[in-house]
């Protein structure tokens, strides 16, 4: 065994050039593949942030029946204890309660059907980057008794901050609800249709403006950027009363993101395995070429007495070390680029950027610094290299040492 | 030849006199509430199939063209005002101060969370204008006797219903019952009237439910606390800038 492995080791070193191709295919190969996934699923990473950090979040619990029926009837009772016993999971960062509703907003003339949010929002400043989306005002805390308005409806009741807006509409379990609040903020949630139907109010104030005292109708889950959402849910589903409540992962909420995700990264897989197969033939063209160059040595090896599973132990171990090295090479010298790629991404340039700002997509392209993305693709390659390797060993097992030294 | 004549003229005389008196049984029966004024204190309670709300308003009524409601209770809207003149709806809100003309589009809109619409508390008046009347036939509800008429709508009248049918108590003129069927024949609204009292010396069901048909559990009952016919009612009453003021 020993021996078979030294010998493997000198085969590697005694033709360095030979080596060499193998490991620069090997090696060729991780790259590539990392490196285009990393920027792929980056890109989807940061798709993903963007719309479910601007308002989502990634996983939200309403009472049953909410989704299908956005009354705020179907509210329910903010619980400290439920809150506390959902922060334990791991991952969860913080949980943000919500209470939405429709109303009426008036100034003058001017009468506009709105959505209200009423928000907490020192926990909200977990989820979304409010400062940066503000105009012009300031955020309101949650003692207050102003509200933000979004820019297309401030525009369109041509109001600015300090100015007076009126409520109507009607609260929790047929109350009416009415009231006046001033503009503490104008704020640009990066959203053609958001923009248009927003209004935040301090929680507090929205759950006495709608009579709905300590009622909420969202549950808000942040969570951490590395914790795997579909366990969170599992987690959550398992601490809640199925039938009072409905848990919902944003892949729920908003399905046509990842249907477009999906779309999109069915492209990428067939790139990918595109690229395999290149990969692959090129593999194996390398093998070939060298296992016929090795036949006579092969034969004199045999011929002196070795036995074939000895050489084909040491034909196997010559693989992996050689796969092992352009793999290992690969993910060496890709993690410094991606990582400096995830710090400082790529900008996409031009109409097509400024297309997707305007979407509230920003025209950015981080890589994923995934430790599964580097795992998966070099175990795939280190398989397709070690696949290889059966040709020369079905090449020893049929070889006649005297046929093989005649074929100088 | 006279006795044709007689023949002829007898039946031309039932005709006229059932179709005659059908009518006059929902006149007798539409004027028992309405007077020259009117004031009522009344409870509202609207039953949704998980949870209720209550509340208590005082109406004001003159000539069945004009009529104001001040919310009572619940505490929170307590001041809320809708006052009615002819076929104009206005609302005052104290939270905000303000008052708001109803636009049409609210008019299908329930009213403060129950199952009446502000369209229910102004086109009252049409039963009698708007609709053919005719005796279907006689029953006895809550134990009383009474006629059971159909109410179509004429020609080119613009009204809601399809079809109405009334049972009408034969000694009080009460409307004991409602069906209010649609275009379509489809049973929509229900009313039953019940608990009859004596107010003013009149007697009148003191407790009316309104059950929408197609919202199972669904249910707005009326409860007279006071209804008073004697009362002297000052016209400013109803009036939109003496809404505010209004006790």
């Amino acid at each position: 065994m020993n021996l078979t492995f030294k010998l493997a080791w000198r085969n590697i070193w005694r033709n360095k050039k030979r080596s060499l191709i193998t490991i620069a295919s090997v090696f060729i190969a991780v790259f590539l593949a990392i490196f285009m996934r990393s920027m792929q699923l980056g890109m989807y990473g940061n798709m993903i942030n963007n719309v479910v950090k601007t308002y989502s979040g990634f996983i939200q619990i309403h009472k049953k029946g909410y989704w299908d029926e956005q009354t705020l009837n179907n509210a329910f009772k903010y619980r400290k204890g439920l809150v506390d016993s959902l922060k334990q999971i791991e991952g969860v960062v913080d949980v943000i309660p919500r209470l939405q509703t429709f109303s009426l907003m008036s100034s003058g003339h001017l009468t506009k059907g709105v959505m209200i949010q009423g928000i907490d929002i020192d926990k909200e400043k977990g989820l979304v980057s409010w400062e940066d989306r503000l105009i012009s005002g300031n955020l309101f805390s949650n003692n207050d008794n102003s509200i933000i308005v979004t820019k297309d409806l401030a525009q369109y009741f041509n109001k600015k901050v300090g100015d007076t807006l009126v409520f109507i509409g009607q609260g929790y379990h047929g109350m009416s609800a009415s009231g006046k609040f001033s503009i503490g903020g104008i704020i640009d949630m990066k959203n053609p249709k958001l923009n248009k139907l927003l209004v935040f109010v301090p929680l507090k104030l929205a759950q006495d403006y709608n009579s709905a005292e300590n009622m909420v109708t969202h549950l808000i889950i942040n969570k951490d950027d590395n914790a795997e959402n579909d366990l969170i849910f599992d987690q959550i589903n398992d601490k809640l009363d199925q039938d009072h409540y409905e848990v919902m992962t944003w892949e729920k909420m908003i399905p046509e993101l990842k249907e477009t995700i999906q779309v999109d990264n069915l492209g990428g897989i067939l790139m990918i395995g595109i690229l395999y197969m290149i990969i692959s033939f090129g593999i194996l063209g390398t093998v070939l070429m060298m296992t016929e160059e090795r036949i006579y040595e092969l034969g004199v090896m045999l011929a002196v007495g070795t036995k074939k599973i000895k050489l084909n132990l040491m034909l196997v171990f010559e693989s992996i070390v050689l796969s092992l090295l352009g793999v290992l090479l690969g993910i060496l010298l890709v993690s410094p680029i991606i990582y400096y790629y995830h710090i400082n991404p790529l900008v996409i340039p031009g109409p097509k950027g400024q297309a997707l700002k305007d979407f509230g997509f920003e025209p950015l392209i981080p890589f994923s610094t995934d430790w599964k993305i580097i795992f998966t693709h070099a175990m795939i390659i280190f398989t397709i290299a070690i696949i290889a390797s059966i040709y020369p060993i079905l090449k020893v097992s049929f070889l006649k040492p005297v046929e093989a030294m005649r074929a100088k | 030849m006279k006795i044709i004549k007689v023949i002829i003229a007898i039946i031309f005389f039932s005709i006229s006199l059932s179709a005659q008196s059908a009518y006059d049984i929902v006149k007798k029966s539409d004027s028992k509430l309405r007077s020259a004024n009117s004031y009522a204190k009344i409870k509202i309670t609207a039953i949704r199939p998980s949870w209720s709300k209550e509340m208590v308003i005082k109406s004001w009524t003159k000539n069945s063209n004009y009529s104001v409601a001040l919310v009572i209770s619940p505490a929170k809207e307590r001041g809320i005002v809708f006052l009615r003149r002819d076929k104009e709806v206005w609302n005052y809100v104290p939270a905000i101060s303000r008052t708001i003309k109803l636009p049409p589009s609210m008019m299908t809109q329930g009213w403060m969370g129950t199952d009446l619409t502000n369209d229910d508390m102004i086109k009252q008046s049409s039963i009698l204008v708007d609709y053919n009347h005719k005796i279907e036939g006689e029953e006895i509800i809550q134990g009383k006797n009474t006629w059971r008429i159909a109410l179509t709508p004429k020609e080119n009248a613009a009204v809601v219903w399809g079809k109405i049918i009334l049972w009408i108590d034969k000694e009080d003129y009460n409307q004991l019952r409602g069906e209010y069927y649609d275009e379509d024949n489809f049973l929509i609204n229900k009313l039953i009237s019940s608990n009859i009292k004596k107010f003013d010396g009149r007697s009148i069901p003191s407790h009316i439910e309104f059950i929408p048909e197609d919202n199972p559990g669904n249910k707005t009952i009326i409860d007279y606390l006071e209804l008073n016919f004697k009362i002297k009612i000052p016209e400013e009453y109803f009036k939109t800038r003496y809404m505010k003021r209004l006790r």
